[in-house]
């Protein structure tokens, strides 16, 4: 499943930056670029997903 | 979704801007000191930075209307939009929205659009919902 980024811009031009499919804390990375071009992040939430670890697989 | 940020758009990029002015019958005037707006403070004073800018925006086909100028913010990150409202600017509320919603949602869909391409996301949809957000969903 693609990584997916959801930007939602409201008619007062606040904005959300929304990352899914991406297990574990890199998703931030996908969105750092995103947020750090629109502005100044005021909020940031973290959910269910975000806290599960990434799938990593070990090799020998 | 697995992590949601809010952001509070700060604008510093003047070709997005340039982009979303167009997109509203305004003009990006880079370079020009002063915008035009009544000229007097109440009470006769005004401020000696009034009217003062790095750039400007001017309403396209309308000499009278009030221009928005963008004056570095203080800490120097990006510009701070200001405007004199006064009888809705001679016509440049009409086409800014109030305090410059309109501007500002399009100038930050022209740069999350942007970003998101040099992150490798490319756009597979953007809508315009029905409470007047715009939604875009890029993926990679």
């Amino acid at each position: 499943m693609p990584d997916t980024v959801t930007i939602i811009v409201n008619p007062d031009g606040s904005t959300e930056v929304g990352v899914e499919c991406i297990k574990g804390t890199a998703c931030k990375d996908a969105t750092k670029e995103i947020e750090r071009a629109l502005g100044r992040t005021v909020k940031d939430s973290p959910t269910k997903e975000m806290q599960e670890k990434p799938h990593v697989k070990h090799s020998r | 979704m697995s992590h949601i940020a809010t952001i509070e758009i700060i604008v510093k990029d003047l070709d997005s801007l340039e982009l979303a002015c167009a997109e509203l019958g305004l003009e990006l005037m880079r370079n020009q000191r002063t915008y035009k707006w009544y000229g007097r403070a109440v009470g006769g004073t005004a401020d000696a930075s009034d009217g003062l800018c790095e750039h400007a925006i001017r309403v396209k086909g309308n000499d009278r209307a009030y221009e928005i100028g963008l004056v570095r913010k203080a800490d120097g990150l990006g510009y701070e939009l200001r405007w004199d409202d006064y009888n809705s600017g001679y016509g440049l509320v009409e086409k800014v929205g109030a305090k410059a919603g309109k501007l500002i949602q399009g100038y930050a869909v022209e740069v999350a659009v942007r970003a998101a391409k040099r992150a490798g996301f490319r756009v597979v949809k953007k809508v315009t919902r029905t409470d007047g957000s715009v939604a875009i969903t890029t993926q990679r």
